[in-house]
């Protein structure tokens, strides 16, 4: 009868556990915490965008873009957190980029990049899996001009196609998409 | 004359005994018994005596169970547990047989899984109600800036690389000290 009970409570958590999709469950999420307490003005960008809609966003672009559809199909999640901070807070904004890099370091993220260069700081990390995939992406960067940018993607990367895509996509320039003010654009609320 | 040799009730034989008197035991076991009273009276006794116990028990109602008995009974079960609640209730329902066991685990097991698949299915890529053209096209504006600015972050640190690293500080040196030593050639 144990067995029974043992076998019950075993297929049930196996089958729950089987139907998650939980996205910070995958290698490459990375959470970096609560970044609201230095944001100031309305300076605010933030982007999350999940599987499903990143595959609409695939389907939607397949014809005229194909190989940006073939990207954006490999990624589950996107998310980007841009916000101004004050110069009280400049400190405590870089002390939040150090416990990020200590914290993908000791989780084994590969940091491929890490520039300084006077008050503007770049670190760029993967994740890979055992064949060599990038499974994913964090870029933290911390501007003299007193903007943060904490940015996350999951899901199958190709670092390649995003550099030559990057510079084909038909958008404003990235310093303007740096500078549009007040938007606070969360498709998705998780 | 010949005295009879009394039968040792055993242990096991008592129990046959009771199990005779009640009611509990089969044929074969019964008519043993009835030779082993006709040959010993002892047995014949003892047997007579638990028959009539039995019936005063057989014969007692419901409602002539000792108050005081039952009370103790239901105090004893709720010490021990709260046998009386309804997940109790259900989990010895469930698991007191392993028919009924095997039978509850794999409704609950298929209702499970169905139900889960079926949310699983509302809310896979393919279901194209759940966003509006309009949504949709917010994201990919949002997916193309957000990957344009992983590749300007790229390209800058490409840049920086190849401009400033190389070329300021370690071009810049070696092209000094192949400088110097064109100089000191040319000069000596």
């Amino acid at each position: 009868m144990k067995f029974t009970q043992i076998l019950f409570v075993t297929i049930i958590s196996a089958a729950i556990n089987f139907a998650q999709t939980d996205v910070s469950k995958e290698p490459g999420y990375f959470d970096f915490g609560d970044l609201s307490e230095f944001q100031s003005g309305d300076e605010i960008t933030e982007v999350f965008l999940e599987e499903n809609i990143l595959k609409m966003v695939g389907k939607l672009t397949k014809e005229e873009e194909p190989e940006l559809s073939q990207l954006i199909n490999g990624l589950k999640l996107i998310k980007v957190n841009i916000f101004g901070f004050e110069n009280k807070n400049e400190a405590q904004v870089k002390e939040k980029m150090n416990e990020a890099d200590k914290k993908l370091i000791s989780s084994k993220w590969n940091r491929i990049v890490k520039t300084k260069e006077g008050g503007e700081q770049t670190n760029v990390y993967i994740k890979t899996s055992s064949g060599g995939n990038v499974l994913g992406l964090v870029i933290t960067i911390i501007q003299d001009d007193g903007e943060a940018s904490f940015i996350n993607i999951v899901g199958n990367i190709d670092l390649e196609k995003i550099g030559e895509l990057s510079k084909k996509f038909d958008i404003p320039e990235i310093g303007e998409f740096k500078k549009e003010k007040s938007k606070r654009t969360t498709t998705e609320e998780k | 004359m010949r005295k009879k040799k009394s039968i040792e009730v055993t242990g096991e034989l008592l129990d046959k005994i009771i199990s005779a008197a009640y009611g509990d035991a089969g044929v074969l076991q019964k008519l043993k018994l009835k030779y082993l009273s006709f040959k010993d009276e002892n047995i014949k006794r003892i047997y007579l005596d638990y028959k009539t116990s039995a019936k005063a028990v057989h014969s007692l109602k419901e409602k002539d169970f000792p108050e005081r008995s039952s009370n103790d009974i239901l105090s004893k079960i709720e010490a021990e547990g709260s046998f009386n609640s309804l997940p109790s209730k259900t989990f010895s329902i469930l698991f007191s047989r392993p028919i009924i066991s095997a039978a509850a685990a794999g409704i609950i097991i298929i209702v499970v899984v169905s139900l889960l698949f079926f949310n699983k299915q509302m809310g896979s890529p393919g279901n194209e109600t759940k966003y509006s053209k309009a949504e949709i096209e917010l994201a990919e504006k949002q997916a193309k800036e957000s990957l344009a600015l992983v590749g300007f972050a790229f390209n800058k640190t490409k840049n920086i690389l190849e401009e400033e690293v190389i070329h300021e500080r370690v071009g810049k040196p070696i092209k000094k000290g192949f400088d110097t030593i064109n100089k000191l050639f040319s000069g000596g």
